[in-house]
């Protein structure tokens, strides 16, 4: 047993693999649940603002055109990166085959990410119509760097109605100081 | 929470909507597809923060400014194209992304310049 130890301690690569283990998963798993705490906060507050990918026409008839205030293209966009423990996972999935949890949750988190963001950009907005999600995987020039970061753009046009249901200078305003409302 | 630079792509009154056609207003003329493209290389310094982040995992943000104000440019790009032919409002938008090098990552917008009323 002693000597297994030893044997475990003078092999540096595994030592530093292992702690590197250690620490994505605790820091990762602390990092992941308050994402998704935030998350779930956020939407809660954008109850109100749907995005959908449907046409404006679903939502506004065209002989109702003339009630809509303005119509703006609003984007949000984030970069996140899985942790060394769940990118570790992926690659035993990718021997034993199936679904890989650690990673969906990853992707989910980047995609709602991206669609609050673009609902922040614009929070005087009644509907974002024709929303569309994009995902991309970034290479790092760092050479042997195997985890790529995930790139999600989310974009779609803000309806503002000429008798909308928020106020102009609403709580919203305040909320999102550091923000310019466009809307 | 990073700050979006929206107000530099909604400058005067330029439209631009990834919808068909702009509600509410008539089109009176097109000018056919306007794109903007740029190509932009990330910073070593943001690459090895990205590598040491990546043991931890979550968000990068030195990565999503960097694709933010890329981006940015880019429509800036296409704002110019379409002022030059005469436009007013960019409709029908749509974005496209990819790895061109090591590296570097192009960000392409490209859409239809129409002159509304």
């Amino acid at each position: 047993m002693n000597g297994l130890v030893t044997a475990y301690l003078q092999n540096h690569e595994l030592v530093v693999g292992s702690a590197l283990l250690i620490v994505g998963y605790i820091v990762g798993t602390l990092f992941q649940r308050n994402h998704l705490r935030s998350i779930q906060e956020r939407e809660a507050f954008f109850f109100k603002l749907p995005a959908v990918t449907m046409k404006l026409k679903s939502f506004v008839p065209e002989s109702h055109w003339d009630q809509i205030e303005s119509a703006r293209m609003v984007v949000g966009s984030v970069v996140i990166t899985p942790d060394y423990f769940r990118y570790f996972l992926s690659g035993i999935f990718d021997v034993l085959g199936g679904k890989v949890k650690s990673y969906e949750s990853i992707v989910d988190r980047a995609r709602r990410e991206a669609i609050l963001r673009m609902k922040e950009s614009a929070p005087m907005a009644d509907i974002i119509v024709n929303t569309r999600l994009q995902l991309d995987t970034m290479q790092p020039s760092i050479p042997n760097m195997p985890i790529r970061p995930l790139a999600v753009y989310a974009y779609g046009t803000a309806i503002r109605l000429k008798k909308s249901s928020f106020p102009q200078s609403s709580e919203e305003a305040i909320r999102f100081p550091d923000q310019d409302i466009i809307l | 929470m990073m700050t979006l630079d929206q107000d530099s792509i909604h400058k005067h009154s330029f439209n631009i909507t990834n919808l068909e056609e702009i509600p509410g207003k008539k089109i009176k003329h097109h000018y056919g597809l306007v794109s903007g493209s740029v190509v932009r290389s990330r910073n070593i310094f943001a690459d090895w923060a990205a590598g040491f982040k990546s043991i931890i995992g979550g968000e990068l943000p030195m990565y999503t400014r960097l694709l933010n104000t890329t981006r940015n440019e880019a429509i800036q790009r296409m704002i110019a194209q379409a002022e030059f032919m005469g436009a007013n409002a960019v409709t029908n938008i749509r974005f496209s992304t990819s790895d061109v090098a090591q590296g570097a990552a192009e960000i392409y917008v490209y859409g239809t310049a129409v002159f509304v009323e």
